[in-house]
């Protein structure tokens, strides 16, 4: 598995030593990659957006609590999946942790397999994301393309109208809306129509 | 007849008449003098009597005004009457008046809502019918030593006391004094306000404190609870860790000593801190022997007592102290010390909460000098006891039969009073209730430790 993982990491911010120092091993000889931080502001400092990852939080710290970090990411519009662990788990946090779309709350000591399912998930979690993000971005770029025309009978297509009523609506040929059409369907690198629906739920054009 | 006896007798004749009409006319004019000075005295007369018609009127008129002035000063006395009757009686503080001897020259309505009796009752009667029977006995005495020395403790400050209703009860007053004089002689004015308001608030506000000061307690043992529980996760985590790297390099087929060794030692290292964690917690309520100093025992016993009063009150409990005098002073942490009697106290309190009404619930405090010389303070209840299957277990951290209890109490007592060289032992029936006994040794016998 550790060729899956090959660029994906997993962060780990825990102000206690021994635990970083432990976990950071059993991450390892799992065959992820980790990096841990001593405070929530060192992890902010070398977060690299780019990699897909998931984040190993303790949630009592000095300076900046784990529940704070949390806040903090979801300001800075940062959405990594976090698995929360805590020394002793006051069910007011767990649920606020939660609310804000923790993957889990792993009160220590944690059986490490259910750990590294978490992570497994979390990363899992990140890299559809990341996907899902990336298609959003192409087929958006794909959109850029077409004119403002073609947008008009694209949205038209989409909210299911056949070539003949979109033809009465925008007062054209049939002809004409099949000639837009083709190129829509080009620049868009759509196959079918279906392609080509899926693609406008992706950009929420439906 | 001789004519010149006629002549001679005609000129006697008329010399006499001249002399006649000489004296006539001398009287006339005397009598003229006296007409004149008559007159003169009338009108003399008739002058003083203007004068003295002006000044009666005068008078009268300036008598008119006074009797006017006196009129209009008397409505003035009777409205100004009117009104201070009104505030007499408006008054929510009970007014009473009393001569030097003590008894009563009025009231104002208010003392007969404070104290029950109607101003027609007390008029007359000795102030003394309003006052508790040790008050009552010496209140002639008060009076007196006042007539003697003009000291008073009273008058002109405000005191805390206690009325006798009409019902036989005491109401809480403030009362303050004030004296006057009538013609001589003296009068005392009393004014008196209900407290019972004020006395319950502070009864609540004091409870309040004392429920709240048990929170805390509690807050802090679940707080310290907490701490440790919190501290012990984390090697407890690490070791955890560890020992699943472990395991997952032996499986390797390519077996690294050195680096297995290195991991067992952290792991060892870890198991060793959480041991010191829990050592930490139990120095931490052990081996506190500062602040320290020598106390009576039966003082601190009566302290403590003081701070469970409202609730064997409330309870109805009998309460019973027996504390030996002649005791040796011991050598303790009173906030300690304070804090065990205080939690066999309350568990005593509320392991007869639950008897049935008609259970004479009894507590008993005591203390004596042991066979070794050493002060045992036992406190003995008659609730529901300890059944057999706890009393193993009572003293032991966590465990509790009680509905919101930490299962704290009994075992912190016992690591403080061991602290102290002591014991907490107990003696108990289910049914029957429960006898604890703390010993401390005296402060000679803990300088020989």
């Amino acid at each position: 598995m550790s060729f899956e993982h090959s660029d994906a990491i997993v962060y780990l911010v825990d102000d206690e030593f021994a635990i970083r120092d432990s976990l950071t091993l059993l991450i390892e000889s799992s065959g992820f990659n980790i990096q841990s931080f001593e405070s929530a502001q060192e992890f902010l400092d070398s977060y690299d957006p780019e990699r897909p990852s998931c984040l190993l939080l303790d949630v009592r710290m000095p300076t900046m609590s784990g529940l704070e970090l949390q806040d903090e990411l979801c300001k800075r519009d940062i959405s990594l999946p976090i698995i929360f662990i805590s020394g002793h788990a006051e069910v007011a946090d767990s649920a606020k942790a939660f609310r804000a779309g923790a993957i889990d709350f792993l009160e220590k000591p944690f059986e490490n397999n259910v750990l590294l399912e978490r992570i497994e998930e979390g990363l899992g979690k990140d890299r559809y994301a990341r996907s899902q993000q990336a298609l959003r971005d192409l087929i958006q770029h794909r959109l850029e393309q077409l004119t403002p025309r073609e947008m008009e009978v694209l949205r038209l297509i989409i909210s299911s109208h056949s070539n003949k009523e979109s033809a009465k609506i925008l007062k054209v040929s049939n002809r004409t809306i099949d000639a837009h059409r083709a190129r829509i369907m080009e620049k868009l690198q759509a196959e079918s129509l279906a392609e080509l629906m899926k693609m406008a739920m992706h950009c929420d054009l439906l | 007849m001789k004519p010149e006896n006629n002549l001679s007798k005609a000129a006697e004749l008329c010399g006499t008449v001249q002399e006649e009409e000489a004296e006539r006319l001398d009287r006339l004019a005397a009598l003229q003098g006296n007409l004149r000075a008559a007159e003169d005295k009338i009108r003399l007369l008739e002058q003083k009597l203007v004068e003295q018609t002006e000044e009666l009127t005068t008078s009268h008129l300036a008598l008119q005004q006074n009797i006017e002035a006196l009129k209009q000063s008397k409505k003035r006395l009777r409205e100004r009457e009117a009104r201070l009757n009104s505030i007499f009686n408006a008054a929510a503080e009970g007014i009473i008046t009393i001569d030097r001897k003590g008894n009563v020259v009025n009231a104002n309505t208010a003392v007969n809502a404070i104290l029950g009796f109607t101003e027609a009752e007390l008029v007359g009667h000795n102030i003394k019918m309003l006052m508790p029977a040790a008050h009552a006995v010496q209140h002639d005495q008060y009076l007196q030593n006042y007539f003697d020395t003009g000291i008073s403790k009273i008058i002109g400050s405000v005191r805390e006391v206690e009325g006798l209703h009409k019902g036989g009860w005491m109401v809480p007053l403030d009362l303050s004094v004030a004296e006057f004089f009538i013609d001589g002689e003296i009068f005392f004015t009393g004014i008196i306000r209900d407290t019972s308001q004020r006395k319950l608030q502070e009864q609540e506000n004091r409870k309040h404190l004392e429920e709240l000061a048990h929170v805390t307690r509690l807050g802090l043992m679940g707080e310290m609870a907490s701490g440790i529980a919190h501290e012990v996760n984390q090697p407890l985590t690490a070791i955890v860790a560890y020992t699943e790297v472990s395991v997952n390099l032996l499986k390797l087929p390519n077996l690294d000593p050195a680096k297995l060794a290195g991991i067992l030692a952290k792991t060892h290292q870890q198991a060793l801190r959480a041991g010191q964690i829990i050592h930490r917690m139990r120095d931490f309520v052990r081996s506190k022997t500062t602040n320290r100093a020598t106390v009576c025992i039966n003082q601190l016993i009566r302290d403590s007592i003081g701070l469970c009063a409202t609730e064997i009150k409330l309870q109805n409990i009998l309460f019973c102290l027996e504390l030996a005098e002649d005791l040796p002073l011991v050598y303790i942490n009173e906030v300690q010390i304070e804090q065990v009697l205080l939690n066999l106290l309350r568990n005593a309190i509320e392991a007869m909460q639950d008897m049935p009404s008609d259970h004479h619930r009894r507590l008993v405090v005591r203390t004596q000098l042991d066979r070794r010389q050493s002060v045992e303070i036992s406190v003995k209840d008659n609730g529901t006891g300890i059944s057999e299957a706890d009393r193993g277990k009572i003293m032991t951290p966590f465990y509790t039969t009680k509905k919101n209890g930490m299962g704290m109490g009994l075992s912190i007592s016992r690591s403080l009073v061991e602290a102290h060289h002591g014991a907490l032992r107990f003696n108990s029936q289910a049914g029957k209730g429960c006898t604890f006994y703390v010993t401390l040794p005296s402060k000679e016998q803990m300088h020989e430790l």
